[in-house]
């Protein structure tokens, strides 16, 4: 039945855990490898691919980011690498980690490094102190076993409150 | 299952452990190794980084080389499970007999991405456990001598190689080359020990050296497809007048006995793009674009920086015969220029 998606003009749908479904160009979704090895196995016999863990939001911006990469000719690097900095710009947290996810699970390496990338942006040159607030990351250390986890990478802490 | 401590909103703590990796490699180590204080659920996640890059960025200042020393023995001995890429490259680390405790330590690693800079002093030979490292990939050295064992039978995966001001035995250093079948691009800078090289490496794209070179012969390279040569003299005395020396360039063509055989070798055939620096216009020179041109099918491109200004008449005629040679590549672009670039 892969056929179905050669005859339907190289089209594939997708369909978000909300259900959306989102009409896609065969050439836009091989930007993923998880699509890429779904198409090139012919297990993809239904004609609506159902992505389960992505919700229509993160969907059409991971789509949105296939299709830049898709469509642009590689001579375009310095315009690929401009998009990819405006994209992430101004994400809450909430919707970078869902991308992050996303671009996991669909392995979309591209999107997957940036995002990752832009996470580590927000760790880098800050206290852990803040980084716990930033990401609410609960403190389930003793005090003494905070001081010994310290006191075992001191190198690392050094300049750090 | 108790549930009630986790904070719904942490996603952080609980992604996929390659994703977390793919964070941890993004942070300079020492931000990577802070992460252990967030909770415990962080404490070991940075031990099995796939990477650790112990650059500028990891040195605080006022650290002096023993401080320094502790640290990376701290690392490695945190450090867990394989390693894809590890770099020191800090700039004022001179040899020391404990490169060889942490080259023994990490030839367990499988490490594919080795780079490795030192300076000042002497060069350090590089101990026997690094000829073990057979996963790799991409080798960059700094200021070491190579001397490996008989038994030493290649880097069967190696694909990138360079060798800045790096020593092997005569007798080894072909070998050294032509046992890594997968070569695709050599740089040697500054390796004067590297005279007389004669290069077998079949799968050879880029061959670039900037350096003291007696001769170098291409005797197996039907890949390559970019050259770039920067021929230094770091010895010519001032005093001596111009016109009575000949360049290094001018005794690097002369010391190529093959320069007629290279036109014949296939690996010219395949050349695309040519920079040559430092052209003075001599005859062997001239002689050598000549039969660049004029063998190359698919040159596309090849840029001359001349030494000096060309505005005199020598200058002129020097470009005007240039541009006169014929192409066996239609789409071949000739640009003479003097503005040498630096570096």
């Amino acid at each position: 039945m892969a056929s179905s998606i050669e005859n339907n003009n190289e089209k594939l749908t997708l369909k978000s855990s909300d259900g959306e479904e989102f009409l896609v160009e065969k050439h836009v979704a091989l930007q993923s490898t998880l699509l890429q090895n779904m198409l090139d196995s012919d297990c993809s016999s239904a004609d609506v691919i159902p992505l389960p863990k992505i919700d229509a939001r993160t969907l059409a911006l991971v789509l949105g980011y296939c299709k830049k990469h898709a469509d642009a000719s590689s001579s375009k690097q310095g315009e690929l690498n401009s998009f990819d900095s405006e994209f992430l710009k101004d994400m809450d947290m909430g919707a970078l980690f869902n991308l992050v996810l996303a671009a996991n699970f669909m392995e979309i390496k591209g999107l997957l490094d940036i995002a990752a990338q832009k996470i580590a942006d927000t760790i880098k040159d800050k206290p852990h102190q803040e980084v716990r607030e930033i990401f609410h990351v609960e403190n389930d250390y003793t005090p003494e076993e905070e001081a010994a986890v310290r006191e075992e990478n001191r190198w690392a802490f050094e300049g750090f409150p | 299952m108790k549930r009630k401590k986790r904070s719904t909103s942490d996603i952080i703590s609980y992604l996929p452990s390659n994703v977390t990796e793919n964070i941890l490699k993004d942070l300079p180590l020492r931000d990577a190794v802070r992460t252990s204080v967030l909770s415990r659920k962080w404490r070991y996640k940075w031990v099995t980084l796939p990477e650790l890059v112990i650059n500028d960025k990891f040195f605080l200042e006022g650290w002096d080389d023993e401080k320094v020393k502790a640290v990376i023995y701290q690392v490695l001995l945190f450090h867990r499970g394989p390693l894809i890429k590890f770099t020191l490259r800090y700039p004022p680390f001179e040899s020391c007999l404990d490169i060889n405790n942490w080259i023994f330590v990490l030839s367990t690693k499988n490490i594919q991405d080795f780079t490795f800079y030192l300076q000042g002093g002497l060069c350090h030979e590089i101990p026997c456990h690094f000829y073990s490292f057979m996963k790799l990939r991409d080798l960059n050295v700094a200021k070491c001598v190579f001397k490996p064992p008989p038994t030493f039978k290649g880097f069967s995966r190696l694909v990138n190689l360079i060798f800045v001001d790096v020593t092997i035995s005569s007798e080894m250093r072909g070998l050294f080359i032509s046992s890594c079948p997968l070569l695709e691009r050599l740089q040697l800078t500054d390796c004067a020990a590297f005279d007389s090289l004669e290069i077998n490496a079949p799968n050879l794209k880029y061959f670039g050296f900037f350096g003291i070179f007696e001769s170098v012969s291409l005797e197996n390279t039907p890949c390559l497809a970019e050259i770039s040569v920067t021929l230094v003299s770091w010895y010519t005395p001032l005093e001596q007048p111009e016109e009575e020396t000949d360049s290094e360039w001018v005794k690097f063509f002369r010391s190529l006995p093959a320069i007629e055989d290279m036109h014949l070798d296939r690996s010219f055939l395949e050349l695309q793009e040519v920079e040559i620096r430092h052209f003075s216009g001599a005859d062997p020179e001239m002689l050598f674009v000549k039969i660049l041109l004029a063998y190359s099918v698919v040159l596309k491109k090849m840029v001359i920086w001349h030494e000096h200004e060309m505005s005199d008449k020598k200058g002129f005629a020097m470009v005007k015969e240039l541009t006169r040679f014929p192409r066996a590549s239609s789409d071949a672009e000739l640009i003479v220029d003097a503005n040498v670039p630096t570096g």
